[in-house]
Formats: structure tokens, sequence, C-alpha cells
């Protein structure tokens, strides 16, 4: 439900964006087309766990492999929107992220440093996950606020580097044949620190 | 100045995040835990009890004789339905039984298990049904429900096993696999087959007698009840309805399960097959023949001197072996003494099933109920498929399919058969 909400906010607003430019929509979205593609570290940890197999067991901290790439339309020179599509390699699962995202940049001098924040909003899918027999594995909600600096290149492209916050909930259900077998529902949810580094053009 | 602003912001939201970054993993199992319990023999006989009607809670075989419509809760007694309009089936009363999952009924007589013992009701007012008799210490163990029981005849005390569904959360590592507790809790699963796999007896087979499944124990041809335990059959002479009389125990085999009477035959299911017996004298069943199979669950039912037997690999663990098929066997027995293996389909998890005219009724568990067009026995069609409720047990008698599940007692009018027109719900109270 938010999500959706959300993509619709984005889309009113990429309309009105549009509809005040009294460009060619086909010329003003080739114009005004921005990448943005970053590859990184989801950083957690997960303190004790305590349960009445394992009391007290201290986890490990947790780094997992991102990659994400973003393709959004710029309405004005502080906002760009529209969807990101990664990969996070979580250890017991894998999850492709596909997400409404916007990103606002601060200052208009483009050959400085200059500040964004950016927010990604999605569902993530599993369809990376082999299933066992019997197994339904479930993406849930995915977001992706963070903070990171354009660092401008001699080329016309940016370098970028940003940190933020992503939060990733799945489920997975193993189910059984017997009828008095045994069920087993996970219920992951994962809030890791995002570490990227990418290139934007 | 704006600068030095953005800079301190971006790093209290970097602090924040750092903060609440943990990841949490719960994992909630729900599983069987089987507990061991022993019974005083007359705790047991003092149990049985006619009571107000009940809500269903786990119900077990059914079995049919006129209007009315006996359904079995497992290991707990019986309930008696009024099913004069199968649109809207009335209980009537509950009998309260330590042990029961078996039933036959013969004129106003009804016969049920309880434990060792079989006990014998007058239902003349189903209101009311009197015991009027038991014969004791006949059954020696047996296996309910996929969990075994043994009677101590020195002792007089029944040892059972009772089980529970067990529900735990706990939080597990998210990525060190190794602290999940899954390995601790598998092992669990064994099988409702012995308490509900059903099909249908041709009606009128037995004078007087009432229709029961393909999976039921009890069987009554003429004045005769034949009851089979896991390697017996024992007789019992109905002369005197009321009173039952302990007449003979024939030796088997291993692993009996079932008892289908069809003509002067007696079909018998066990684990490792199919057993023809000639009834032609009911007081001296004679063994005629034998199929086998691989070690499966295998309901029986007959029409047309055709046998349709089905073998199920899931959910059978600790009672018929750990079979590698689920398939539909049709196997000619023209000549009872030499039957023969003539089709296999294959199927999802089967369970009972029941013939009538040649449609053919087949529960598929939590795959829910099939039904095919079997005119050809060689060339059976799939006309429907009924996927949303668990299916286990079916009695087609008179264009009305009985079917028993988890969920508790479905009716069906099959008087077109290619579309099964769904005539009323019995629902289980806590379905779990």
């Amino acid at each position: 439900m938010k999500n959706k909400f959300t993509l619709l906010l984005l889309l009113m607003m990429g309309y009105t964006g549009i509809a005040q430019d009294k460009k060619p929509l086909g010329k003003f979205l080739r114009e005004n087309y921005v990448n943005q593609t970053e590859i990184g570290f989801l950083l957690g940890r997960q303190g004790q766990i305590n349960n009445q197999n394992w009391v007290g067991v201290q986890q490990k901290g947790y780094q997992s492999l991102t990659a994400q790439t973003f393709n959004g339309i710029k309405l004005n020179p502080h906002l760009i929107v529209g969807a990101t599509v990664g990969v996070d390699w979580y250890q017991t699962f894998q999850v492709v992220p596909i997400m409404a995202g916007v990103r606002s940049i601060l200052g208009s001098n483009k050959d400085k440093t200059r500040m964004y924040f950016g927010m990604d909003v999605g569902k993530g899918f599993v369809w990376l996950n082999d299933e066992a027999n019997l197994q339904t594995i479930k993406g849930g909600l995915t977001f992706n606020p963070s903070v990171g600096l354009l660092i401008p290149m001699k080329s016309g492209s940016s370098l970028t580097l940003s940190a933020g916050y992503k939060y990733t909930s799945l489920s997975s259900f193993q189910d059984t044949d017997f009828v008095y077998g045994t069920t087993i529902l996970r219920e992951d949810i994962y809030k890791r620190m995002s570490i990227r580094l990418g290139v934007s053009f | 100045m704006k600068r030095l602003l953005q800079i301190a912001l971006s790093l209290s939201v970097l602090a924040g995040i750092t903060m609440s970054c943990n990841d949490k993993c719960t994992q909630t199992i729900k599983s069987w835990q089987s507990r061991s319990a022993v019974y005083a023999a007359t705790q047991v006989r003092a149990g049985v009890e006619a009571q107000a009607p009940k809500d269903l809670e786990s119900p077990g075989k059914i079995y049919i004789k006129g209007n009315y419509l006996f359904i079995n809760e497992v290991k707990k007694g019986f309930h008696i339905i009024d099913n004069s309009n199968p649109a809207v089936p009335k209980k009537i009363s509950f009998v309260r039984i330590p042990g029961n999952v078996d039933i036959a009924v013969l004129g106003n007589t009804l016969y049920a298990d309880s434990y060792m013992d079989i006990l014998a009701f007058d239902i003349t007012d189903p209101k009311a049904p009197k015991q009027v008799s038991r014969v004791e210490a006949v059954f020696p163990s047996g296996i309910i429900d996929g969990l075994w029981w043994s009677y101590n005849a020195n002792t007089k005390q029944v040892f059972d096993t009772d089980r529970q569904l067990v529900t735990t959360t706990q939080e597990i590592s998210c990525e060190n696999a190794s602290t999940t507790t899954t390995n601790n809790w598998w092992g669990g699963g064994v099988a409702f087959d012995s308490k509900a796999v059903g099909a249908t007896a041709a009606p009128g087979s037995s004078t007087g007698a009432g229709t029961g499944g393909s999976m039921a124990r009890f069987t009554i041809v003429d004045k005769n009840l034949y009851a089979v335990s896991q390697s017996d059959m024992i007789l019992f002479g109905l002369e005197s309805p009321q009173n039952p009389k302990f007449k003979k125990n024939i030796s088997m085999g291993f692993g009996i399960e079932t008892i289908f009477p069809y003509k002067d035959k007696l079909f018998i299911g066990t684990t490792t097959g199919m057993q023809i017996w000639d009834n032609v004298n009911p007081e001296k069943p004679t063994f005629l023949s034998r199929i086998d199979h691989f070690r499966a669950c295998d309901p029986v039912v007959v029409e047309n001197d055709v046998a349709y037997v089905t073998l199920r690999s899931t959910d059978n663990w600790g009672r018929c072996g750990a079979a590698q098929t689920n398939q539909l066997d049709v196997i000619d027995v023209r000549v009872p003494a030499f039957p023969v293996l003539r089709k296999t389909y294959p199927m999802q998890s089967p369970y009972g099933l029941g013939i009538d005219k040649g449609r053919l009724f087949l529960c598929e568990g939590k795959g829910g109920l099939k039904t095919f067009n079997a005119n050809d026995p060689m060339d059976i069609k799939l006309t429907q498929h009924f996927k949303d409720m668990n299916a286990y047990d079916v009695i087609p008698i008179s264009k009305n399919l009985m079917m028993i599940g988890r969920d508790g007692l479905y009716q069906y009018d099959y008087s077109n058969p290619d579309n099964l027109k769904l005539l009323s719900i019995i629902p289980v109270k806590n379905n779990l």
C-alpha cells in the first residue's frame, strides 16, 4: 500500500514536471535521463540470540554485497524521479528489490561536489531463491533512504558515494506433506546500513 | 556555514542508521508431539456415555445406515447425524466411547470398538443410544491415527499415545544456519489413514447392514461381523444382534488394514498388497489369492469385477513403510483366484476412494477431491477437481457423495456426475 502510494505520488510529480515543460516528450526524456549505478555493502548485526537451543549466542557482524541501478528523469535541477532495480546478496536469501526512487540534489554548481538525498521504496522480490519442496518464499517491503555526494568527473559524469539505511523483509514457509508433520515459518527483517560507490550520468 | 550544517546533518543520520541496524529473524515452528498415557481398563469401560450433539473436532471414518450418518470422532466416540435431507444434516447425538475408531450397523444395533473391546448399542432411538453388550479383550493392540496402543490383559491397562500441536516462536540467526533449530523438530510425521480412508461398499450387499468405507476395519455380511486387526480377522456371530458372540480368530499375516465385501468375496487391504478371501460360507472365510505391490497404504474398492487400489507414499510413515509411488491401480478380479494388474494411473497423494456406476471419487488429502469417469477402467478420465479442502474419505451412495476430511463433512449431489453440486458442509470446530 505504502509503495503504491509513493509510486502514484511520483507519477503525479513527474506528470506536472513534464507538463510545465513545453518541449516534446521524447526529447525531454532524452535530455533529462539520469542513470546512477552503484555497488556496495549492506552492513548489519544481530547481537545475542536467545532461544531454547542457543542461549546467548553472540552473532558476528553481517556484510552483504549489494548492486543497484537507478534510472530516472530530471524534472528540475534538484529533483530526479525514477525506478531502482538491484540485487542484494544476503547470506540466506537473495533479494531483487524493485523500487520507486527519488533523488534530491542540493546546490546547483555542477562543477563542485554536491550533496543529495535519496529515497527508494518498493518490494524485494525473491526470484533468485530456489524453493525447496513445499517451501514458499515471499518477498516483502523494502526501502532505502540515503545521503550521498555527487563528485564531478572530467567526462561530465559524476562519481557517487552514499550511505543509507536499508530495510528488507521477507518470509519463508516450509509446509509439510504429513498430516502430523512440522511446519516452519521464518520471518526475516534485515535492517542494514548501506554504503555504496557508483557513477551517475 | 550551510556546508557545515549539511555535514553535521549527514553525520547524525549516519549515526542513527548505525544504531538501528539490527537484523531480526524469527522462526515459528508448529509440530506435533506425542505423549504416552496409561488408562485402567475399568476407566476405559466406564467412559461410555450417550451425550447431547457436539461439534466435529477430529472426524474419522464415516458409516451410513438408512437416513443416518455416523461420523467417528477419533478415539472419542461417534456422532449420529440425521441425514434424511442431505442439504440440511442434523446432529442428533454423540456417544462417547474411549478408543473408538470403527463402527458398523446391523438393523437397529450398532457395533463399535473401544480399544480392546467391542460394544453393541441399541439405536432404535438414535437420540438415546443404549449400550446393550460388550465383548471384552478381543483386540490386543492397534494403530489409531498412526499411533500404537496396546492392551495388557494381566495388568488390565491400556497403553496409548496422544498427540498435540505445539507452536514455538523464537529468534534465530539470520545468516548463520547452524543456529536454526529445525533439525530438532522433525520426525513427527505419522499417518491419518488408519482413521479415515474410506470408500464405498455396494449398499445392500449385506442385508440390513449399513455402508462403510474401503478402509473400514469392520464389515457385516449376513449374520457375521468381521473385524480385522493388525494380523487377524476376528469373526463375531450376530445371530442375536444385541449380543455379539466371539466365534473365531483367523490369522491373516502382517499389516492387515481394511476389509471390503464384494459379492461372496472379502477384499483385504494390507500394507503389502491385496488379499482376496472366499466367503461363500460366511462362517469360514478361506484364502483365495493375493496380489503384491510396493509397501504402501492401499484402500480398495471393487465394482464390476474391477478392483481399484490406491497406493500412497506421502504421509504413511510408521504404518505402511516408505513407498515410492502415489498411484491408482486397476486390478482385474474376474477370476478372483488370479487377480491381474491391468493399469496404473499416477496420483498426487491418494487416500480413500469410492466408486458408483462407473464414477470414481478419489480423495487426494491436501490436494482435495477428484472425480473421474471410469466407465472404461482402462481409460479413466478426470472430470472435476475440488482443490480448496482436505479430503480423506468418500462414500458415494444413491447420488449423494459424502466426503470427510480435516475441514469437516461435505455432501455433494452427483445426479449429474460431470458437475457435482455441493449440498452441505458440517464444519470442524477449531480446525488446526
